[in-house]
């Protein structure tokens, strides 16, 4: 009887699963490998794809565009990741020192995050009005303040809609950053700090030899999912230009042009090709991110 | 460690894949209100107002029919309508295209065969002007799509600014001065002389680019034509002969009616600096309906245009309607297809009930020939567009052309800003449309 009993019991398991794996096995893992299946065919979004073999892969590591854009992509989150983890990790620094006794850190933590709850639309519409060159605000300050004599045309040129893109994403994420570096500092026992003070250690000191030690993890995975984010860049660049990449295709990013190659061009299985693509760089950026980070302990 | 590896690389993975994966959910999203087999109902699926206005003349004649009209954005046309008949749905039953969607949706077998027993469409193909014939025609000339409106286009100018420039407004003397690039360019220098601006914006250069076709057997043809119309909009830029005032921006607009500022761009005109130098437009260069665009907007001006041709006859959009290859209900969509498109009745109907779109319909066009229009100085607008019809060459039409205008305007655009030099434009054009077309070569 009580065998049975447990039995049942054991079996509940899957149903408890089962919502989940339904919607990812429908949502997720049949997209994922429908995509790769389609990356080895031409299909145009109708009728029968014909498969091609490597076609579309050798097509796209010839393709100058896909280059371009992946390299706009490294570009604008290169950029991007120095200001995030700068500014989060120079507020982190601020407010875990002893000495400062900030107070408030909830209310910071929630102010910081905030720009993460806009939807990236809101963003670039935003963003799209300040920047305006000819009656945007900040031309209209920086020319007030006699900075510049003319407005600057921040999205119309390439170099500066870059820049602009990188800040933005800068903006919206560096409090996510912030709050994973804090949680991390703070769950660095307090024994550390007490004994490095005794030991006569500097801010400095504690800094480089304690808190980046310990924050490793928290870094990595910081790291990785910003560099996940960061080449999947898309919604931004879509909104703020023509959705083509303008100025001069410097904000076609890798994900972008994917998708205008398989919804604007009809290259279903050549899009799916970019995206395999893109995976597997990510996937190598990732390892090698991982490598510098913890190399030493493994060698 | 190596769990968390393992982890951010399958995050990595589900993140970036199911972008692509996700646009062949739409496949199986067919439309849950799938048409009963009911002979009485239609489902039209339309761009405009139009077709709506035609559904509720037919159901006046025909009360046992019930049609609905859902007019869908053309921005999000296909992707709905590839949804919908991607799953082969039921509805809708009409469905209609502009001229550049149609190849896509012909390939696909979204159209029934109009050629084909029992519509044989081709019996009608002397009644409407040629080149909206052969438009809705696939690779291998059966009847796909057929149009109710003929969009011939024209240049539209003002007759006060002609008469103060070339002291006449006589149309086939403006004509002349649009004949070819090298005469606009001296055209724009001598209005500019006038204090005037040829065109709002070197945009309105590009419906002249189809003298020959932009893809011979599979090769993109940049022939001397396509070189001459980027370096005529170089030019007329770079000189500022133009107002800078693109097509649809409120400036545009305004332009219709009396002065502009130079260089509004698609600020609202409140916003332009009031010391900004003022200017007129001379010219519009825009297919048949702009005609209508320019009447509604000329306010003071009205009855002061006048149309004539530009240097080649071309034509832009048009509503081309045909039946779902999928449709339960194929004998009363044939009959009110032809009832919109083949039917003299109600070409003329329509050309009074839009007060002025051009019908596809000869008869109804040799009718109106010698009506006056009183918006263009009474001048025979339906002789004109009548003409320009017959004149357009549809064997120069690919079905690359207007993507292919998009990424040449760019080119133009980055040369025009001092951002490219020609050659590294014209490098990047080459590579945009063979990413987008990787069946063409250079």
């Amino acid at each position: 009887m009580t065998g049975k009993k447990k039995k049942d019991m054991n079996h509940m398991g899957y149903v408890f699963v089962a919502p989940f794996l339904i919607v990812f096995l429908i949502f997720s893992a049949y997209p994922v490998i429908r995509t790769l299946y389609l990356s080895f065919t031409q299909y145009k979004g109708y009728g029968a794809p014909t498969f091609i073999g490597f076609d579309n892969y050798k097509r796209v590591v010839t393709d100058p565009i896909f280059w371009t854009a992946l390299g706009n992509t490294a570009k604008i989150w290169g950029i991007n990741i120095v200001l995030q983890l700068g500014l989060a990790f120079l507020l982190t620094i601020v407010f875990s020192d002893i000495k400062y006794k900030m107070r408030g850190l909830s209310v910071y933590r929630a102010l910081f995050y905030l720009p993460n709850l806009i939807a990236a639309t809101s963003v670039a519409f935003l963003f799209k009005v300040l920047l305006d060159w000819q009656f945007g605000s900040l031309n209209q300050i920086l020319i007030k303040a006699g900075i510049i004599k003319s407005g600057i045309n921040w999205l119309g040129q390439p170099g500066t809609a870059q820049l602009v893109v990188a800040v933005i994403g800068a903006w919206m994420w560096f409090g996510n950053s912030f709050i994973m570096l804090m949680a991390g500092v703070q769950g660095i026992s307090r024994d550390y700090f007490e004994a490095a003070a005794i030991d006569g250690a500097g801010r400095w000191r504690t800094f480089g030899s304690i808190i980046i030690p310990l924050l490793k993890p928290i870094l990595l995975y910081v790291a990785i999912t910003s560099l996940i984010g960061g080449l999947q860049l898309f919604d931004i660049p879509f909104l703020i230009t023509d959705g083509a990449g303008a100025p001069s295709n410097a904000l076609n990013t890798v994900v972008l042009y994917l998708y205008n190659s398989a919804f604007k061009y009809n290259n279903v299985g050549y899009a799916g090709a970019i995206a395999y693509l893109l995976f597997f760089i990510i996937g190598i950026v990732s390892a090698i991110e991982y490598k510098v980070m913890y190399g030493k302990k493994e060698d | 460690m190596k769990m968390k590896k393992i982890m951010s690389m399958a995050l990595a993975g589900i993140m970036v894949l199911s972008m692509v994966g996700c646009g062949n959910k739409a496949e199986s999203a067919t439309d849950s209100a799938a048409a009963d087999s009911n002979s009485g109902k239609l489902v039209i699926w339309t761009l405009s107002e139009d077709l709506e206005n035609f559904a509720k003349h037919y159901m006046e004649t025909n009360k046992d029919v019930q049609i609905e009209t859902v007019i869908i954005p053309p921005a999000d046309y296909t992707t709905k309508l590839s949804a919908a008949l991607r799953g082969k749905a039921a509805t809708p039953d009409i469905i209609v295209g502009e001229p550049q969607m149609l190849p896509d949706f012909e390939d696909a077998g979204y159209f029934e065969n109009l050629s084909a027993d029992p519509y044989n469409a081709d019996e009608y193909s002397d009644k409407l002007v040629d080149y909206v014939w052969k438009a809705g025609q696939d690779a291998e000339g059966n009847v796909r799509a057929i149009s109710y409106q003929a969009t011939p286009g024209g240049i539209y100018y003002r007759r006060d600014l002609a008469q103060d420039v070339y002291g006449t407004d006589d149309p086939a003397v403006i004509g002349e001065k649009f004949k070819d690039y090298a005469t606009i360019k001296q055209t724009a220098q001598e209005v500019r002389d006038k204090g005037y601006r040829i065109f709002s914006d070197t945009g309105s250069l590009r419906w002249f680019a189809i003298t020959d076709p932009w893809v011979v057997d599979g090769k993109i043809n940049i022939s001397d034509e396509k070189k001459e119309y980027m370096d005529t909009a170089i030019d007329l830029y770079q000189n500022k002969l133009v107002a800078f005032a693109p097509e649809w921006s409120a400036a545009w607009f305004s332009s219709m009616a009396g002065p502009i500022p130079m260089n509004a761009e698609w600020q609202e005109l409140d916003e332009v600096d009031a010391n900004a130098e003022q200017t007129q437009v001379f010219a519009y260069a825009l297919p048949s309906w702009g005609s209508l665009t320019i009447r509604d907007n000329a306010k003071d001006n009205a009855g002061n245009y006048g149309v004539c041709a530009g240097p080649t006859s071309y034509f832009g959009g048009g509503t081309f309607v045909g039946i779902s290859a999928y449709s339960k209900n194929k004998a009363q969509a044939w009959d009110f297809v032809k009832y919109v498109t083949l039917t003299e009745e109600t070409s003329k109907w329509w050309a009074e009930t839009s007060k002025g779109d051009i019908v596809s319909m000869k008869s109804v066009l040799e009718e109106y020939k010698d009506k006056e229009n009183e918006a263009y100085g009474n001048q025979k607008t339906y002789q004109f567009f009548y003409e320009e019809a017959q004149k357009i060459d549809y064997t120069t039409v690919t079905r690359y052309d207007d993507q292919l205008k998009v990424f040449y305007g760019a080119a133009i655009e980055s040369v025009q800003k001092g951002e490219k030099t020609k050659e590294e434009a014209m490098k990047e054009f080459y590579d945009k449309a063979k990413s987008a077309y990787p069946e063409l070569s250079e």
